[in-house]
């Protein structure tokens, strides 16, 4: 009994456990070169190397992409969030709400909001923010932050995040990887593609 | 998607003591009398058949699990201090068959599994208001062991059906907070305690408070503290309370309400009169003191504002110069996250009055200045960012509040 439950529990990765994950969704290969617009927006990514995306979203507002899994890498895309909208689907409104963006939001702000978003789904208090420095995202002012945090299947996964308020709207991208190996392995690819985003 | 349902059904599993329900009690499983068999608290000793050794099995696998997780504080001080409250609680000799672990995680829970692994939360050493508290805790569970009430309801399950299929009925009701600890939650929570046992647990916490010492009025104490947290929790995000559908940290049955009268009876029943009982304030504040600041964040972080707020001010015990710098400074947080109408301008206040105290954590002219900025005092708010980073020219986000203090990087 106890296995059973040691072995289901263990899956637990921020966004695509707690979104709907598409387990079941069919990806699409995005070729090295391929230029994108991701999450129903106006946001263009460049793949940096071959990424598959899932045909099904997390959310409306979101769309993920992977390379070995989104256990072992998980590439998020967010756009158009707007005021009064959480992250992630809501699942518990009044018992566990999660916090809602605000346009109002300080880059400060930003951090803290996805770094609380992180702690009540998570349930967790080993998520850690590492450094925030100033960015751009498509050419916008913004934040770039770098976390870490081990989830529920005690694996240490490293984090990287890019965003920025466009017209009050918030436009994200987020990278997480198991710190062992597949963060270092794909992270200055998926640097490039942020810095490179833009807007159509 | 599978996945997430086999986690959140899990999750549900691990807490169920938590989610347990008063309509779903399950069947009353009698408390035995115990014969001359040794105690599990015993020296030496083993499982009886074969039920209780798969237990065991599966429970000494489960902690070697546990013994990697990072979710472990680790910190032998902290560690020592609580062993020594239930050693002193529980007497050397019986203490001994207990493994301790203090997991790092917000929520208000312990539990101890039939093998004796005993689990501390943070969360609980937060919520603990002297040394007495932690002892009627560490009693209360130490008694659920020593009285195998865990072993019996598995028997008892065993005996009648599939245990997976016993478990798939359980209500699923589970704060996201559950997830993470996933990992070693069921170890010895599994199991809803019914009433006759909690009654054995309640009974013994306070026969091991008086032996030991110690004020036996702190067990009702914190009955009466969880009920009114869950109540501040409730009215902010208005939903009913939890006070009388479970009891939070023991779980379930009696209701929480019943329990406080009954526990506060006993207490004086079992106290002698003229006879000096031990609260241990003073030690328990000292002992959790360096971890006190990291409790405060995990529990901030959870955006429970009514229960955080009621908390703060029980920490403050209800009087103005108990608002210490870190208390006034914590309360500015609480206030600036929640981020409605004059938030900004109460956090302010707080911050403000931390920084008076020449104690607060330098965190709190951060806090300020994002406050001052969000309500629109800009040159007020740059001027306190600046003075955070004087303090703090290394902190994570330096850089970019330097870029928002109007430093060009």
């Amino acid at each position: 009994m106890m296995n059973f439950l040691m072995k289901s529990a263990a899956a637990l990765v921020l966004a695509s456990t707690l979104v709907a994950a598409p387990a079941e969704a069919r990806w699409r290969l995005v070729e090295a070169g391929d230029e994108r617009k991701v999450a129903r927006s106006k946001l263009v990514v460049t793949a940096p190397e071959d990424w598959n995306r899932a045909t099904e979203r997390p959310t409306s507002r979101s769309e993920i992409w992977t390379t070995e899994g989104t256990q072992l890498t998980e590439l998020m895309f967010y756009a158009k969030i707007k005021d009064g909208e959480t992250l992630f689907k809501r699942r518990q409104r009044k018992r566990n709400p999660l916090p809602e963006f605000s346009p109002d939001m300080l880059p400060t702000d930003l951090v803290e909001w996805y770094e609380d978003t992180a702690n009540i789904v998570l349930g967790g208090s080993l998520f850690e923010i590492v450094e925030v420095q100033p960015a751009t995202l498509g050419g916008y002012p913004g934040v770039h932050f770098r976390y870490s945090y081990t989830g529920g299947d005690n694996v240490a996964r490293l984090g990287e995040v890019r965003a920025a308020i466009i017209d009050e709207r918030l436009y994200l991208i987020s990278f997480e990887a198991p710190k062992i190996y597949y963060f270092d392995r794909y992270i200055t690819g998926v640097r490039a593609m942020m810095d490179n985003a833009r807007f159509e | 998607m599978k996945r997430l349902l086999a986690s959140v059904a899990i999750a549900g599993l691990a807490f169920q003591p938590l989610a347990a329900q008063d309509a779903d009690e399950p069947e009353i499983i009698e408390a035995e009398d115990v014969d001359d068999t040794p105690l599990p608290s015993a020296h030496g000793y083993e499982p009886r058949d074969d039920l209780e050794k798969g237990l065991w099995y599966e429970m000494d696998e489960a902690e070697k699990r546990l013994k990697e997780s990072r979710f472990l504080i680790e910190d032998p001080a902290l560690n020592d201090y609580v062993r020594s409250v239930l050693c002193k609680t529980v007497g050397e000799e019986r203490c001994k068959a207990t493994r301790l672990y203090l997991v790092r995680t917000p929520q208000f829970n312990a539990s101890m599994a039939p093998n004796g692994v005993m689990l501390v939360y943070s969360g609980l050493l937060l919520r603990m208001r002297d040394e007495a508290q932690l002892a009627a805790v560490l009693g209360h569970e130490f008694t659920h062991f020593e009285k195998q009430h865990s072993l019996r309801i598995f028997r008892s399950i065993r005996s009648k059906t599939d245990i997976m299929s016993w478990l798939s009925v359980l209500p699923v009701r589970i704060p996201y907070a559950a997830a993470m600890v996933t990992q070693y939650a069921f170890i010895g929570s599994v199991y809803s305690f019914n009433r006759e046992m909690e009654r054995e647990a309640d009974a013994g916490s306070i026969d091991e408070l008086v032996n030991a010492g110690y004020d036996p009025r702190a067990a009702s104490a914190i009955w009466s503290q969880l009920g009114a947290e869950m109540d501040a929790t409730a009215k902010e995000r208005r939903h009913r309370s939890d006070k009388n559908r479970n009891g939070g940290l023991f779980a379930t049955h009696p209701r929480s309400t019943d329990r406080m009268g009954k526990l506060a009876i006993m207490a004086r029943e079992a106290m002698e009169e003229g006879k000096e009982y031990d609260r241990g304030a003073a030690e328990y504040r000292a002992a959790i003191g360096d971890w006190w600041p990291k409790l405060i964040d995990d529990q901030i972080a959870l955006k429970d504002f009514g229960g955080t707020e009621y908390l703060l001010a029980t920490l403050a015990g209800d009087d103005p110069l108990g608002w210490t710098g870190d208390l006034l400074y914590a309360r500015g947080e609480l206030y600036r996250a929640r981020a409605e109408e004059g938030d900004f301008a109460q956090a302010a206040d707080f911050y403000r009055q931390a920084i008076a105290t020449g104690t607060a954590p330098a965190e709190s002219w951060r806090g300020l200045g994002i406050s001052l900025l969000r309500d629109g005092f800009k040159a007020e708010g740059q001027s306190a960012l600046r003075s955070y980073l004087d303090l703090r020219p290394d902190a994570p986000d330096a850089a970019l509040l330097a870029s928002m203090a109007g430093e060009t990087a």
